[in-house]
């Protein structure tokens, strides 16, 4: 059994066990599998209270306006309906926070909300709303929103706002959801000009994506005091926190959420505002509220926050070493991340200036979808590329000649390693190694423009690299309560994603404590007493939960054999329900220290034979109460713990070097009388520290590749310019890829511990997805000769490039 | 049709459906009227098709002006849309004055809800009430809590969720007036698991699934695939699931898993 290392400092290797039993084995039955294949598994979507009342909004039709008058008389006389909430109600949330009087952005819920006794009939009594509007400016552009004069588009809704925001301009302070101090620098780029052999300057741009599956809703259901919520959020205790609006005690609102679909972490604003209006609704009617958003008002809240501009300035010396890196950025409603971040922690380069400049305007607000790394992976992949191309050299050649962190060279991170209980691997040195030998690098790469294929195509070749992904930020509680047949629960509140997290995390606590994986369930979507497990967010999933696991996983695995060996006195209380009762130990006069754990099975390590399984160890405990037919009544397990983990905090963090890698390759045909790019092949080969769940793990490296792709090569959310409308709000007009946009997707998993999580394991869930939109570019560059830096780089791009259109 | 729908140029077929109030479905072309005239060394030809409802709704009539002088061709194509009462054949330039003729002459004079029949599984249901406008979607997820029927694209027919099969075909249910499948024998993901199929179990052992809202429709669709061919090849699933679309791209593993289920069927497992 490991230590497990302290809680307190989360920048030391965890202690690796030399060998697993059920951590990283494949065939593990997933604990979703049937549900979601029989479509049993229950979405907020599927929830019914009883008696249950539909909640749907009007949407502004502008993308900058004020209502002046509304006539909601049509649509309350129509039957069936039971209440219109106006923004002029004088209830102070109504107006501010349900259906305000204005709206920001074309498509905005707003105005008023139509409660029904069926979504129906609350849909048909929306569009008999008449409005009178007062019609704004509005700028969908960075110039539009920064030149002088130009109408704010700071929604006061989007609460997430910075709090050093100046409202009197668009331009932003900060980014929207977590604080970021511009003009990030290392060094001083200028020197670095100056010592460079070359200077090469490019720009990059990129559109929004959006990427909504199941449309918003959320239930609740007051009653006198308290209340019961159905969310479709990551956020577990969403509901719970939201009591705090009411003045209400988190204790009196419980959460339940359920199976989501599709939320790649976008989602959540929409999640706010439907629970928003569920809560305050059921609270004013009585009744339960489901509160729903169609699909198109939820493609409003499923927006990426990387649409914008960013310009490059690079120096670099003849052998591949850059020399200084300046970037300016002209992003909108960033979110999070300036596009610099990545390059700091990946790379040795001494000089580096973010020049970072985003604006407001009036679009939905811009959101963590799948994720707020995005204009770090796509500057990482423009930057090597460009590099590569100007001094014609091998694209992984110069990742590995400028790998390092803040500035510091490869054998410094080694140090690093060392000095933090690392093994000593050079994890891009083996991640580059393994994918140029699944791609057949040497034999494919070759000068740009240079290899027509017979089919009249171009081929070409794109390469990328970051690092793995975070194990940062969030932290997470959970409890294991062993009950007394010998199986184990997982108590915890979580948000299902689509990760396979609860399998995970019972294959971990199996090989924690030494249950066999089917002994060990978790039913994850109930509201477990406080516990909150992590943010399913890419890698928080099992860092942060996985570690909370493991020291609750240390107690109980005690209990148990302290239970084995002891009487009930000599039994240390804390994870013991006061009702233990324990007369005679299974393994009298033995101690713990001599016992071990495998497969369920308590054994004496010195004599294997003299063994008892966990249930025949724990039929000495609690008593029974018996009632008809021998039925037991057990009010609770015997033996119960919890733990808690913290991962630190987003972002760049000072002592926690991301220190694994990831690589990836994409083999591209182009079609330059069509402009047609095909994705013939991607290897992807992540550094995952430790895997635990191996067919999770590919899943979201597959997964992840066919959306990174797709948002490389075609998906985009379209404006009007002349009226800020968006064009394209359905599946039909903004295309996802099918299961034939793709090819062949290779995914390799180099396991080197360097991971800050259990074993050394880092995340994976929103890797390939955010890393792969640009490797389009550099692939396309080697078939062509002609760099196209403007995503998604569509058939008329590559035309236009060419001097054909 | 709203102010919001005209400014943003956005309609689905659902709430077009709506619109049309009492169009049941289906259409058919009307003649083709072939005009011909001459005079002064003019050519004009006019060709007028008119696309009607077989139950009423709207009308279009599409009127194509081809006009010859000297060597010059000019062709005008005006499309005229008009809004047939479903009750005498009245046409009418707005779906509001449709409206208002009806509430004037026809008030009560049709039901607002008539009532079919389904097997749904192992189910008959008997005597259900259908609202004209409600889709096979709304009535089997909305009002008979078949959950396993999702909804991705809100109507669109885009995205797969929602298939069905029914009478031995996958469809979309989004996309079927519920009042027009009385008497159909439907299938969906439940009654597939409920059945023991192969496919269940091979979906989860392939982990075709990870957020899994749209996992139903792709075990729908895989099911009517191997109903028709038993031993599909690795294209032909991919091209039977391409009109499934998956977010999370679950997507290589779904043919594995078909041919599984396939081989299971052939070697009995159900």
């Amino acid at each position: 059994m490991a230590d497990i290392r302290p809680n307190e400092i989360p920048y030391y290797c965890d202690q690796i066990p030399e060998e697993y039993n059920v951590v990283g084995k494949t065939g593990m039955r997933r604990l979703d599998g049937y549900e979601k294949a029989s479509g049993k598994a229950m979405y907020t979507r599927d929830y019914k209270f009883p008696g249950m009342l539909y909640a749907r909004w009007f949407s502004s039709i502008h993308a900058h306006a004020t209502i002046k008058s509304m006539d909601t008389s049509k649509a309350e006389a129509f039957p069936g309906v039971r209440y219109v909430l106006r923004y002029d109600d004088p209830h102070p949330v109504a107006g501010s926070r349900i259906c305000p009087q204005k709206c920001y952005h074309e498509g905005e819920p707003m105005g008023a909300v139509v409660v029904a006794d069926s979504e129906d009939i609350a849909e048909q009594a929306v569009r008999l709303i008449e409005v009178e509007w007062d019609v704004h400016d509005f700028a969908i552009s960075f110039e539009d929103a920064t030149a002088p004069g130009a109408p704010l588009a700071i929604n006061p809704r989007a609460s997430m706002i910075n709090e050093i925001q100046d409202y009197s301009t668009n331009l932003m302070l900060g980014c929207v959801f977590f604080d970021f101090y511009p003009g990030q620098v290392l060094g001083d780029v200028e020197q670095g000009f100056a010592e460079a052999d070359k200077i090469i300057e490019f720009s990059c741009s990129r559109q929004e994506n959006q990427g909504h599956v199941e449309p918003h809703s959320s239930l609740c259901w007051w009653k006198d005091d308290h209340a019961e919520t159905v969310i479709h959020s990551q956020g577990t205790s969403t509901g719970n926190s939201l009591a705090f609006i009411w003045g209400g005690n988190q204790s009196k609102v419980y959460s339940h959420p359920v199976y989501n679909g599709g939320l790649f972490g976008g989602g959540c604003m929409a999640q706010t505002y439907c629970l928003f209006g569920a809560m305050f609704l059921s609270q004013r009617l009585g009744k339960p509220i489901k509160a729903i958003m169609d699909a198109r008002q939820s493609h409003w809240f499923s927006m990426s926050n990387d649409a914008g501009k960013m310009d490059f300035k690079v120096g670099c010396k003849n052998d591949g070493t850059i020399t200084a890196v300046k970037m300016s950025t002209e992003f909108l409603q960033a979110m999070a991340e300036t596009g610099m971040t990545h390059i700091i922690e990946n790379t040795r380069i001494p000089n580096l200036l973010c020049d970072f400049k985003s604006a407001f305007v009036h679009r939905p607000y811009g959101m963590a979808f799948r994720s707020e790394q995005r204009p770090n992976t796509t500057a990482m992949s423009v930057l090597f590329g460009h590099v590569a191309a100007a001094l014609d050299m091998d694209p992984t050649e110069v990742s590995l000649k400028n790998d390092g962190a803040h500035g510091h060279d490869t054998e410094w991170l080694r140090q690093f390693k060392l000095d933090h209980g690392f093994a000593d691997r050079d994890s891009l040195s083996e991640c580059v190694a393994v994918g140029r030998e699944a791609m057949d690098w040497e034999n494919k790469l070759h000068a740009p423009g240079a290899k027509l294929l017979s089919n009249g195509k171009y081929h070409g070749v794109g390469f990328t690299w970051t690092h793995s992904w975070s194990s940062m930020h969030e932290g997470g509680s959970v409890g294991i309560l062993i009950r007394k047949d010998g199986s184990a629960n997982i108590i915890g509140t979580h948000a299902d994603i689509g990760v396979n997290a609860a399998s995970s995390y019972c294959q971990l606590v199996a090989e924690e404590i030494g249950f066999l994986y089917k002994d060990v369930f978790f039913k994850p979507h109930v509201e477990s007493g406080g516990f909150y497990m992590a943010v399913p967010g890419g890698g928080t999933n099992m860092c942060a939960n996985g570690m909370a696991l493991r020291k609750a996983c240390k107690q109980v695995r005690d209990g148990i054999l302290e239970t084995a060996t002891h009487v009930a006195s000599q039994v240390v209380p804390t994870y013991h329900c006061d009702n233990l009762r324990i007369t005679e130990p299974v393994f009298p006069g033995l101690n713990p220290e001599e016992l071990d754990i495998k497969d369920s099975v308590v054994f004496e390590k010195a004599n294997p034979d003299n063994k008892k399984t966990i249930q025949e160890v724990l039929a000495s405990t609690s008593p029974h109460a018996w009632f008809a037919h021998d039925v037991a009544y057990d009010t609770q397990g015997p033996i119960f713990a919890w733990g808690y983990h913290s991962q630190g905090v987003m972002g760049v963090e000072e002592g926690r070097e991301r220190i694994s890698r990831q690589a990836h390759f994409a083999e591209v045909e182009v079609d330059t009388e069509t402009g047609e790019i095909e994705v013939t092949k991607v290897v992807n080969v992540n550094d995952a520290g430790k895997v635990i769940s191996p067919e999770s793990f590919n899943g979201q490296q597959y997964g992840g590749t066919v959306m990174g792709i797709s948002r490389g090569k075609y998906e985009e959310v379209i404006y009007d310019v002349s009226t800020g409308v968006r064009l394209n709000t359905n599946l039909l007009d903004y295309k996802y890829s099918t299961m034939r946009d793709c090819g062949p997707i290779d995914c390799h998993i180099v396991e080197t511990n360097l991971g800050y999580g259990p074993y050394g394991a880092e995340g994976i869930a929103e890797s390939c997805a955010d890393v792969l939109a640009s490797i389009i570019g550099p692939a396309v560059y080697n078939a062509i000769g002609v760099w196209l830096d403007d995503y998604p780089i569509t058939p008329d791009k590559v035309l236009k490039a060419l001097g054909k259109a | 049709m709203t102010e919001e729908k005209k400014k943003s140029g956005e309609i689905s077929r659902r709430e077009f459906l709506k619109d049309a109030g009492l169009l049941v479905g289906g259409t058919a072309i009307g003649s083709t009227v072939l005009l011909a005239a001459c005079g002064d060394g003019e050519t004009v030809t006019e060709k007028v098709t008119t696309t009607v409802t077989e139950a009423g709704g709207t009308s279009t009539k599409t009127v194509t002006t081809t006009e010859q002088v000297g060597e010059v061709t000019k062709t005008e194509t005006i499309t005229q849309s008009k809004f047939v009462c479903p009750i005498d054949g009245m046409e009418f330039d707005s779906l509001a004055e449709l409206q208002a003729h009806y509430e004037a002459e026809h008030a009560g004079a049709v039901k607002s809800e008539n009532t079919i029949s389904l097997t749904v599984n192992r189910y008959k249901y008997e005597n259900i009430a259908v609202k004209p406008q409600w889709t096979l979607q709304e009535l089997l997820h909305d009002k008979l809590d078949f959950i396993d029927i999702k909804e991705m694209c809100d109507g669109y027919g885009a995205c797969g969720s929602c298939t069905v099969i029914m009478n031995g075909r996958p469809i979309l249910s989004c996309m079927t007036l519920a009042i027009a499948c009385d008497g159909a024998v439907i299938e969906t993901a439940a009654g597939i698991a409920d059945a023991g199929h192969p496919l269940i179990e091979a979906y989860i052992k392939n982990h075709c699934m990870q957020c899994g809202y749209c996992t139903p429709g792709f075990v729908v669709t895989a099911k009517a695939l191997l109903d028709k061919n038993p031993e599909p090849t690795f294209e032909e699933i991919q091209l039977a699931l391409e009109g499934n679309l998956c977010r999370c791209s679950t997507y290589p593993q779904h043919p594995i898993a078909v041919l599984e289920a396939a081989q299971a069927l052939k070697e009995g497992g159900a």
